[in-house]
């Protein structure tokens, strides 16, 4: 026991001695769980505190990070009103790991973990000046498990849960995908049908697309496996549950059964949910995932939704706002579009549209053809600095190798019920999760971003505070509260939703002493770098009285201004 | 005398004849009155007794709980001894979603003392206790229910469940609610006394009343609001009072934000309340009908909620069609409405999940009208005055009292009692608990009924065996409505032969008619099991066929969530 203790002891001292190297892996669940406590216990506690966020479906402990400025203390003496409001610093929350088959944002955000608690304290202070990070690095850690299991795998996305995806009536999951040919990998079949409604590509015959009107349908495809349920489909029933960055209800899709049965039936994303809903100061956010919203920018809206109708694209003041957080992602290399354009119950999009937030989605890695073919085959992350030159950018060669190499080309099987089919296909995971060595130069490009992103929040103030004596006992009070920040302290959204509090100015005086001038006055949202809004109050005082002026921004930080009375 | 002994022998006469039936039995195994309303506690202790009282018929479980921690208790009637709950077509009754809409549960357990006490006594109820399940939760709010009961209200305050909301936006929640300043038990209203310049009149046909003054008048008095004292000093009344959302808003189909839809809540099932609901609901697919009372307005509501999604398939409509013409009769003075077209838009309402999410046949009753106070259906702006003077004694109407506002200054408060204009006044409650029990029993017996009309084992020669079934619906509800095929909710029916030796299936067919080409190939799982995903429509039968070789015996089973099991063997 004694001796426990002192290997313990010694294994702390490691520890905080800095041997926290930055873990550049694919982690499995225990294994995040323990680096993410390990690396909380290891930071000081004035830099990074565990925050707990939920339980998944199989009982995994959902855990996020703050990392900040944490001693900071709260003001005190506030009015009723504003007393939740005054610890309060904005927090830009990362969150990643919504897809069971992406694990590259989580391995980023704990090698970003690292680097930030590694930081000295002047830089620390400096990074952290005036703001907090939230970072939540894996919500699906039940589905995201399938990677890390031996045997064959495929990458079908979905949490943990049983689904009778067939709705057979019977027991769910009864008909997987098989690795038929024994190759330790589930791809994909082929086979030449009357019917088929896939033809080759033309641009690379490697792959499948839906044959048109033009084309003729020549092949039906499958993901590899067998009917084993005797219904006449093909591995129709895999163990997969709901795809969690489909179960918010912002577009939701209903009756899906990939996207839940209803929106937030999923412990994972209810649990996300009420966490961002309990901390009003998260200001921004970014996700890393399957989705993006800053390479490919959605459309503005033509028009304001009709009246009782919800908003279904971003207004054009908010669609300004994603094209200046795409020109600070675009300097860090050419940002990966996403898979889909449409992101039906997502999590980033539930942000924007019902919580009003600056929602930022960011796709990290997607394999994809090369636009230059003799492109080096070699790729390297050997390049860490900013890129200015995307067609030489490490990242994207490794992503259009990756598309290049990891088919497995198509090869004759002879199914069991079938007759000849080939298998062929993408290997598993390769294509969203790139090799562990570019970890460090995707978090590398990505700290830059999000210091850049910081540097943008909207910074809320009063200027040009002015009292004068106007008569006996009479006080006039001037100001303006400007917003000195690149971001509008809201977006347009939050004035629609009214989800964030509101940005308000407080007299800390009884309504009594004020003769002209609003005690509480809740302000519009001010623009950027112009936003100015006047305030005046005449009120009752004595010489040498010492007032508040309280400013409450949206999402933080609480701002006081003494005046004493002339 | 002679005629004292007349009037023995014919209430006798009418006791063996159970005539005194056609309500609730004269000797009651749980006695209860139904001209008073319970608090939640007295719920749950008389749903703990009829479980006591009836243990083979009666299960109470706890669902969930509410924001406050009371239990939503709710309680299952049916026979076991007559089948499996999962075999049998479920109804499910709930009330009182909205705290201050409270006689709902009041006719909940009536809907359970008739059944129960019944049972065995009367045919009918007998029998629908034996055939069907019932899911009865009558308070879905009971925390609202108790704070509209035990507390100070309006008719209407009280509607929210009671997790405090900032409803105002000013950092702090439910800080300023209504203040029963006089004490009375009501929410009314303060008026003062101004001499000039006011917006208000006494009104010349009844002192007690002011009425608004036209533009070339000069009113001396003006109405402050409801009873309250800006207790946050944000210069606004009552604008932040307890809880502040609708938990009838808070369901996940055509589910809206709270700036779309008032109430909604943070997102869809974010209440306890309405997730236990969900739940339950999601985890009993034998639910084939449903009914959630409301209050108030004397209608028979069905969805679609709001202008945006599109009207019921036509079968659907002629199913709540006829329910809702049926009600119509049943319950006099109730009109049968569709919600977003005769009453007002609802996103994320309950019946509008339960039948669009779920594909369950769907109505929400709004209890009590206008007409009930005079048994007509002309009715006049004066009647609630009328009614309050001539029938309630004037209990539902305050008269005013002046009072000292701490910032109004001479004020005056009275007006119409919380239990002046929403519920049923007691004595007219027990009516209102049995027409509606009629409306959900009846419903009920229109449920899905299935039964094997023919099934026949005819020998093709060369070991070849034609097995032809043919099975029934004779209800109006169908097994899946039009609605759940087309979005594929549920599971579909089945369709399955079987045989204890092995056989080869070699075709399947359904038979639209006595040709060969009016034979359809089914959807089929394994060619023995078909998939029926329309199931059985209203009064609809559907047959079909197998091409086998095989010994048998063969059995067919049909087998549907919402409309039970049914096997028939087929011997050689």
């Amino acid at each position: 026991m004694k001796l426990l203790s002192i290997l313990a002891a010694l294994a702390l001292l490691i520890v905080r001695g800095g041997a926290q190297a930055p873990p550049d892996a694919y982690l499995d669940a225990a294994r995040l769980d323990s680096d993410l406590k390990r690396l909380a216990a290891w930071g000081q506690p004035s830099r990074v505190r565990l925050e707990p966020v939920g339980t998944s479906r199989e009982g995994r402990p959902i855990v996020a990070l703050r990392v900040g400025d944490l001693d900071r203390p709260a003001l005190d003496g506030l009015p009723a009103t504003l007393a939740a409001r005054g610890a309060h610093r904005p927090a830009i929350l990362l969150v990643s790991g919504l897809e069971s088959d992406i694990l590259v944002g989580s391995a980023v955000l704990m090698h970003l973990v690292a680097t930030w608690l590694d930081l000295p304290e002047e830089e620390f202070a400096r990074r952290f000046a005036d703001h907090d990070l939230l970072i939540l690095p894996r919500v699906d850690l039940d589905g995201s498990e399938r990677y890390f299991r031996k045997g064959a795998r495929c990458d079908l996305p979905g949490a943990a849960g049983s689904i009778d995806q067939d709705r057979d009536g019977r027991d769910a999951d009864e008909d997987q995908p098989l690795d038929l040919d024994a190759d330790g990998l589930i791809l994909e079949m082929r086979w030449p049908d009357p019917e088929g409604t896939f033809i080759t590509d033309e641009k690379d015959p490697r792959l499948l697309v839906a044959a048109d009107a033009q084309h003729r349908g020549r092949y039906l495809r499958n993901i590899e496996g067998r009917d084993q349920d005797g219904d006449g489909e093909f591995a129709e029933d895999p163990a997969v549950g709901v795809q969690l960055d489909r179960n918010f209800p912002q577009g939701f899709v209903e009756h899906d059964l990939a996207s839940g049965p209803h929106p937030m039936s999923e412990p994972e994303t209810r649990a996300l949910a009420d966490f961002v809903l309990a901390r009003p100061e998260i200001a921004v956010v970014v996700v890393f995932g399957g989705h993006d919203n800053l390479a490919e920018i959605p459309a503005a809206e033509s028009k304001p939704p009709a009246r009782r109708e919800p908003r279904r694209a971003p207004t054009a003041a908010d669609r300004k706002l994603l094209e200046q957080v795409a020109a600070l992602l675009a300097q860090e290399g050419k940002p990966f579009k996403a898979r889909d354009r449409a992101a039906p119950g997502s999590f980033h999009d539930w942000c924007y549209y019902q919580l009003g937030l600056p929602s930022f989605a960011i796709c990290l890695f997607e394999a994809q053809a090369g636009e230059s073919p003799k492109a080096a085959a070699t790729s390297q992350p050997n390049e860490i600095g900013p890129v200015s030159r995307p067609a030489e950018d490490a990242l994207q060669l490794e992503a259009e190798r990756v598309h290049r190499e990891a088919f497995r080309p198509w090869t004759a099987f002879d199914h069991p019920q079938l007759g000849p089919v080939e298998i062929g296909g993408f290997e598993p995971y390769v294509r969203r999760n790139p090799a562990a060595t570019f970890i460090a130069m995707i978090a590398a490009r990505q700290e830059r971003f999000l210091a850049a992103l910081a540097a943008q929040l909207p910074r809320l103030g009063i200027a040009d505070l002015r009292v004068t004596a106007t008569g006996p006992g009479l006080y006039e009070i001037e100001l303006d509260v400007v917003n000195d920040g690149t971001m509008p302290s809201t977006t347009e959204q939050a004035e629609t939703c009214r989800v964030p509090l509101p940005l308000q100015l407080v007299l800390d005086l009884p309504r009594d002493r004020v003769l002209q001038g609003q005690v509480r006055e809740t302000l519009a949202a001010l623009p950027a770098r112009v936003g100015r809004h006047a305030a005046r109050w005449l009120i009752r005082g004595r010489q040498g009285e010492r007032l508040a002026i309280l400013l409450a921004p949206a999402h933080g930080p609480l701002l006081r201004e003494e005046v004493v009375l002339p | 005398m002679t005629r004292r002994i007349a009037v023995a022998i014919a209430l006798v006469l009418l006791a063996a004849t159970g005539c005194l039936r056609a309500q609730l039995p004269g000797e009651l195994a749980v006695p209860i009155r139904f001209n008073r309303y319970h608090d939640q506690a007295e719920i749950n202790a008389l749903l703990d007794r009829y479980q006591k009282a009836f243990p083979e018929l009666a299960r109470v479980e706890t669902i969930g709980r509410s924001h406050e921690g009371r239990p939503l208790r709710l309680i299952t009637l049916m026979n076991p001894a007559t089948g499996k709950e999962r075999d049998k077509a479920a109804m499910y009754i709930d009330a009182n979603v909205h705290g201050n809409e409270i006689q709902g549960a009041e006719v909940c357990l009536y809907t359970i003392a008739y059944l129960l006490e019944n049972h065995g006594k009367q045919e009918r109820l007998t029998r629908l206790l034996d055939e069907r399940v019932f899911y009865i939760l009558p308070s879905v709010n009971p925390d609202g229910r108790d704070y509209w009961i035990s507390q100070a209200n309006t008719p209407s305050s009280s509607r929210s469940g009671l997790r405090p909301i900032d409803n105002d936006r000013d950092g702090l929640a439910d800080e300023d609610g209504p203040n029963d300043l006089d004490g009375d038990g009501s929410i009314t209203m303060m008026r003062q006394h101004v001499g000039h310049g006011g917006t208000h009149k006494i009104d010349p046909a009844d002192p007690r009343f002011l009425v608004r003054v036209g533009a070339d008048e000069d009113g001396d008095w003006i109405i402050l609001g409801s009873e309250g004292i800006d207790d946050d000093d944000d210069g606004q009344l009552n604008e932040d009072g307890p809880g502040g959302y609708d938990l009838n808003r808070n369901n996940p189909t055509d589910w809206q934000p709270e700036y779309v839809q008032f109430g909604a809540g943070a997102y869809p099932f974010s209440e306890p309340e309405t997730r236990a609901v969900g739940d339950f609901l999601r985890a009993h697919p034998n639910i084939a009908s449903l009914q959630s009372y409301h209050n108030a307005g004397g209608m028979i509501l069905r969805g679609p909620g709001a202008a945006n999604l599109p009207e019921y398939p036509r079968a659907d409509v002629q199913v709540y069609d006829e329910l809702g013409r049926e009600g119509e009769r049943i319950l006099p003075f109730y009109r049968y409405m569709i919600l977003h077209k005769d009453l007002y838009t609802v996103h994320g309402g309950f019946v509008n999940y339960a039948a669009e999410g779920l594909g369950i046949i769907s109505f929400t009753n709004e209890l009590w009208n206008d007409s009930q106070r005079f048994q007509t259906r002309e009715t006049g702006p004066d009647d609630r005055k009328d009614f309050n003077d001539l029938v309630m004694m004037g209990s539902h109407y305050h008269d005013w009292k002046p009072f000292q506002h701490p910032r109004y200054g001479a004020i005056e408060i009275g007006g119409w009692t919380k239990d002046s204009g929403r519920v049923n006044p007691p004595f007219l409650l027990e009516e209102t608990c049995h027409r509606n029990t009629a409306f959900t029993l009846n419903q009920a017996e229109h449920m899905p009924k299935l039964r094997f009309l023919e099934a026949g084992l005819e020998d093709l020669g060369e070991g070849l065996r034609r097995v032809t079934v043919a099975i029934r619906n004779d209800e109006l509800i169908p097994t899946r409505t039009v609605q759940a095929a087309a979005n594929l909710i549920g599971l579909p029916d089945f369709l399955e032969l079987s045989s204890p030796e092995p056989f080869d299936c070699h075709a399947a067919a359904e038979l639209l008619g006595r040709e060969p080409e009016l034979r359809r190939r089914p959807h089929l799982l394994d060619r023995k099991r078909l998939r029926l995903e329309d199931g059985l429509g209203s009064r609809q039968t559907r047959r079909f066929e197998w091409l086998v070789s095989g010994p048998g015996p063969f059995v067919v089973e049909f087998r549907s969530e919402k409309g039970g099991r049914q096997v028939i063997p087929l011997a050689p």
